[in-house]
């Protein structure tokens, strides 16, 4: 029946009209088709040269057909890092960081939202301003101070602060709005439920899609932070995967393996493209409503 | 009864306080005091191994007055953004223009968007390795794919030559977020409901008409969203010109950002108080910025707010 | 709920408490806690190069002392290499904090500097008088004095630094490239198959040829000349090296210690001579335009390497330290067979491959000045909690003469007297430079140098210059006056205090 609309539509059209359209069609999905080039031959690159050995992709850097230089590569790139170490690393620091900011993110926001107290909206309005003016920025005061403390060389630094983490609270503050009917929480108070308990089986729950768009972000943010990383760690078993990545710029092993270098490379990307396609889906719409509301 | 309930209210108060006070204490203790210290360090000439020693305004008046380097690399980090937000946002609005056209059904939203995603998910220090890669002039992807299909003759200097430096990190921070950008106003635009836009092509709009007057109104306030969050994350663009070049943003400083110069001020030349006193400026610059997009939202409400009285007086 | 305030407010007091309390107290201390169990403990070695494990001084140490049954029996090692250009940055906030610091690390004269002001370096002096296996001052008198006094303190002139090495450099050059293109010149050696005949060869272009700036441009211009696709250099990184022209360099700083006007004007010198040598169009540039440690830079070494475009060049010569003979230059230069031929690898079985010989006909010539470049000290952590080991460590790679005989096969010039007497007196010659013996070069080379000039801030001081030259050779800034003035604005943002306010070139 559809085709049969779509038929009798094409067969109305002129010749000329027909062309014309097939000749934009064309020219649309040409240029689509570059930009997707574009977007993901770095990638492509990045994966077939992780398996060719230094001296192949020197000599012919255009080829894109995998080698049989894996292991070996692995090797090499072992031998200068220990990447597994980083990996762990970084998903220790990533998994904590978007934990505690998930948690502590709802906990604060479901506070400023179901309370009424003295100074709730102006320790509010104090927050957003911290929203626009990040204050990362602050980063050598922040050096300073926990170097002070003796937490340089920890992974506190880069963990702990997550607990305040502005853009989660504000977003998961307005969401609320929206999801939590607080005759519920009266409802649940009336009988006779401890208002924590009340935030965990009923505010939470409620909050959680919000959670989950907010802590893609926070893990992706976490997974990929270079700068302050690269302050706060000193020692290479503590180094998180970009750290390791920069590391890679030294020597030897730059000029005469990159496929080594391509294959740490690889390591860092491919489980987060994994993680993206697989959530895919639930993850773009996430991105719109994160920042429609941020 | 209304007594009784704003007791019943206050005596929960605490609960409030309690729920908040984790956040408080870690986001003063880790944000406020930090923030703190850096402005005490800025007005101190603390080197990092001795004692701090407080030298009152001199290091802002070297910032603000003396060192021509500061301006460079806060000019530098301005036009890399200005690169980067006008083709981004250029290169947005023509998706979305394709993808929400009327006549021409493109296919495969779903698809694109994911794959034009899929650079801003790397590390920026991935990124600027790859690129580092991919751009050397001597024996570089693009140079030595460029010479073989005979495009070029001579090697381009994608990162050793001053102004191309600045339009090659552009463009590479281009690639990594375009495909946000993308998302976001196709969001938008997608918000609306359709027959407004059919009912604007049954009134004979024009495509660029209706970019015009119809998509563009739509997509606006994120427009502004998206220029104001890239333009504070621009400003303290670090990752990717810190490690595609030297990391001293060579060639001649045309890839050195603020926060390269600063970092460099504090950790290589041990400068650790003029650096503070960096960063507070351009804290303050930052604050500038948001502020004029804090009063330019506001406005657009305000006008929304009279249009919408002035119809419904009109109808009265 | 009020004992969670009470925590929290306890937990902030804690936070200032500690935060007052900070600065970490060093001590003189070169004797480890008794009671300290090694095979728990991980010796950590950072570097800003990967030669200690290529050259197997880890696995030497390993072998000696943490193998079973030896001193530190269990004790792991883990050797970090750091990225030279993130070398400074990471290490000094590092070891001021303490935290995740290495016991055991290594630097660049230059860096040395920053360890002795910081404080960080252990008594190397202290620990070797307090070992029996070691004579403090037979040591002394064994060791080349410039490195010796490099690693004494600025205060209080204590030992705390040392290498094992010198490293000075020279020309590396093809000598029958060299005799294609001045073979016809007077002087030049005329029989070919004389055993010392790189030998000559070298001594005629170091007079010849080599000697003066100017001269290395001249002969870049009659390379290019004899042939279209030669050159002399692969770039002109390759004369960086003779910017002072003197082997008494200009310090960076003069006496009163703000920048020294006569070292801008030998810069300005060099700077000229860059731009002479440089075009960014390779058919008008002198050198063949190829970056230092690029892939056709190290092609260059061997036969030939192909340009972007596909055209052959050849280059002739490279400037290259004592480590770049066997690190870099060894395994990449040309090979022949039993005829004579070329070999490449693609197109031989292995076993033909590994019969390859090298050709024999590179040499090595002093260029304008002597100069050294790199070289590597050996330092111990004044807060590691693993001196003794720390110390075994530095201990096996200065003062266990037969490890060093041993190692020197690998190509190292040593700072050691009576190692290089040694090996020098046995050496039979290098292969590679048709039987020169290059310790000897390398030695008279490293008795010309003077490290008077070294100063804390060579190294920015040599980039933000490098960045001037850079730019006035490819054009992005049009004079010589633009070129200073950035360099001037860039010094007098790093280090204002340096900043003359007269008498400097191109000064407004």
């Amino acid at each position: 029946m559809k085709y049969n609309e779509v038929a009798s539509n094409f067969g109305k059209m002129t010749r000329k009209e027909r062309s014309k359209q097939t000749a934009v069609y064309t020219s649309i999905y040409v240029g689509l088709g570059l930009l997707v080039l574009i977007s993901v031959v770095p990638f492509v690159l990045v994966m077939m040269n992780a398996t060719r050995t230094g001296d192949a992709i020197v000599r012919s850097p255009l080829a894109i057909f995998p080698g049989d230089a894996l292991r070996a590569n692995w090797e090499l790139l072992m031998n200068r890092t220990d990447i597994v170490r980083g990996f762990v690393n970084s998903s220790f620091v990533s998994i904590t960081s978007t934990f505690l900011s998930a948690y502590f993110g709802a906990l604060t926001a479901y506070g400023f939202y179901a309370y009424k107290f003295k100074g709730n909206k102006p320790l509010f309005v104090f927050i957003i301003v911290f929203l626009m003016v990040p204050p990362q920025l602050a980063f050598l005061g922040f050096y300073q101070f926990m170097a002070n403390l003796g937490l340089v060389d920890t992974f506190i630094p880069l963990i702990v602060p997550m607990i305040a983490n502005i853009g989660t609270i504000f977003f998961l503050r307005q969401y609320a709005e929206g999801v939590i009917p607080k005759t519920m929480l009266e409802s649940a108070r009336i009988d006779g439920a401890k208002e924590l308990y009340i935030f965990h089986k009923i505010g939470v729950p409620m909050l959680m899609p919000g959670i989950a768009t907010m802590s893609i972000f926070t893990f992706i943010g976490s997974w990929n932070n270079y700068l302050m990383a690269r302050i706060m760690l000193n020692s290479p078993d503590k180094f998180t995967l970009p750290l390791q990545i920069a590391n890679l710029r030294a020597g030897n092993l730059w000029v005469n393996n990159q496929g080594a270098i391509y294959l740490g490379l690889a390591i860092t990307i491919v489980p987060i493209v994994l993680f993206f396609i697989i959530f895919s889906r639930y993850l773009v719409d996430s991105i719109a409503a994160g920042s429609v509301k941020g | 009864m209304g007594k009784k309930k704003s007791t019943v209210e206050s005596k929960r108060a605490k609960y409030g306080y309690m729920f908040v006070a984790p956040m408080l204490i870690v986001f003063i203790v880790f944000s406020i005091y930090p923030i703190l210290y850096t402005l005490y360090l800025s007005f101190t000439n603390f080197g990092g191994f001795l004692d701090p020693e407080w030298v009152g305004f001199d290091n802002y008046r070297r910032v603000l007055f003396q060192d021509p380097t500061f301006w460079e690399s806060l000019v530098n980090t301005i036009r890399i953004w200005g690169i980067n937000i006008v083709i981004q946002v250029g290169l947005a609005f023509v998706l979305i223009m394709v993808f929400s056209d009327l006549k021409y059904k493109i296919k495969g939203l779903r698809v694109f968007r994911i794959l034009f995603y899929l650079p801003n998910l790397i590390a920026a220090a991935s990124v600027a390795l790859i690129f580092r890669l991919m751009l050397n002039t001597d024996y570089g992807l693009l140079n030595t794919f460029l010479l073989r299909i005979n495009l070029i003759s001579d090697s381009i200097r994608w990162l050793d030559g001053t102004m191309l430096a600045q339009i090659s990190v552009a463009n590479i921070q281009t690639w990594m977020w375009f495909g946000n950008s993308f998302i976001l106003f196709m969001a938008a635009v997608q918000a609306v409901n359709k027959e407004v836009i059919e009912s604007s092509v049954i009134d004979g709009a024009g495509r660029i008409q209706m970019m015009r007057h119809v998509k563009l109104p739509l997509i606006k306030p994120i427009l502004i969203y998206v220029g104001v969050t890239s333009l504070i994350g621009g400003l303290q663009l670090f990752d990717v010109p810190y490690l595609i070049t030297d990391g001293r943003g060579a060639p001649s400083g045309s890839l050195r950002t603020v926060i390269v110069y600063l970092f460099n001020q504090a950790f290589t030349y041990n400068n650790f108080g003029y650096a503070s006193a960096i960063a507070f400026v351009l804290f303050i610059i930052v604050m500038i910025v948001s502020g004029l997009f804090v009063l330019i939202m506001k406005r657009e409400d305000v006008r929304n707010f009279l249009d919408a009285r002035k119809r419904k007086k009109a109808k009265l | 709920m009020k004992k969670l305030f009470a925590f929290l407010s306890v937990a902030v007091l804690t936070f200032s408490l500690a935060a007052c309390g900070g600065g970490n107290e060093l001590n003189d201390d070169i004797m480890d806690d008794p009671d300290i169990d090694y095979s728990e403990e991980t010796l950590t070695i950072w570097s800003f190069t990967d030669e200690l494990q290529v050259q197997g001084d880890v696995e030497y140490f390993e072998e000696q002392y943490t193998a079973e049954g030896k001193e530190y029996e269990g004790m792991e090692i883990e050797y970090v290499e750091i990225p030279t250009a993130d070398y400074l940055t990471t290490i000094l906030p590092t070891l001021r904090t303490g935290s995740g610091a290495p016991d055991v690390f290594t630097g660049e004269l230059d860096m040395l500097l920053n360890f002795m002001e910081g404080g960080y370096l252990a008594n190397l002096e202290e620990m070797m008088k307090a070992d029996e296996d070691v004579d403090f001052d037979e040591t002394k008198d064994d060791f080349v004095d410039f490195i010796w006094e490099a690693g004494q303190d600025t205060q209080d002139e204590t030992l705390r630094s040392l290498s094992w090495q010198v490293t000075p450099g020279g020309i590396f050059f093809k000598t029958d490239m060299a005799e294609a293109v001045w073979g016809s010149e007077s002087g030049f050696p005329s029989d070919n198959t004389a055993d010392d005949y790189n030998q000559q060869v070298s001594d005629w272009v170091a007079a010849e040829k080599f000697d003066t700036l100017q001269g290395l441009i001249d002969a870049s211009e009659e390379v290019k000349n004899h042939d279209a696709n030669w050159r002399l250099f692969p770039n002109d990184d390759a004369i960086r090296w003779f910017s002072q022209q003197s082997d008494t360099p200009e310090s960076w700083l003069a006496e009163d210690g703000l920048i020294n006007a006569d070292r801008l004007e030998n810069e300005e010198v060099y700077m000229e001579a860059v731009a002479d040598l440089y075009s960014e169009d390779l058919d008008d540039s002198l050198t063949a335009n190829v970056g230092e440690w690029s892939g056709a830079w190290y092609q260059g070494m061997g036969k030939s390497f192909d340009s972007a475009d596909g055209t052959t060049f050849q280059t002739m010569a490279y400037s290259m330290p004592t480590w770049g003979l066997f690190d870099v230059l060894e395994p990449s230069i040309e090979l022949v067979d039993d005829n004579g031929d070329t070999c490449v690898e693609d197109d031989m079985t292995d076993e033909e491959y590994e019969a390859c010989e090298p050709k024999g006909n590179w040499g090595v010539a002093s260029g304008p000045n002597s100069y050294f470049w790199g070289g590597t000290y050996l330092n111990i952590y004044q807060g590691s909690e693993l001196k003794e080991p720390s110390y075994d460590f530095v201990k096996s790679m200065l003062f266990d003469t037969d490890r060093m005989s041993e190692r020197a096969e690998n190509g190292d010039v040593y700072a050691r007297k009576s190692i290089m007497d040694e090996v020098t007196a046995d050496y039979e010659g290098n292969p590679v430079l048709g039987g020169m013996n290059h310790y000897e070069f390398f030695v008279d080379e490293a008795d010309k140098i003077s490290l008077d000039y070294i100063t804390n801030y060579d190294r920015t001081l040599d980039q933000i210059m490098g960045d001037a030259v850079n730019d006035y050779k490819q054009g992005e800034v049009d004079t010589k006056d633009e070129a200073f003035s950035d360099f001037y604005q860039e010094l007098r943002s790093a280090y204002p205090e340096l900043y003359r306010s007269e008498g400097l070139p191109y000064q407004d």
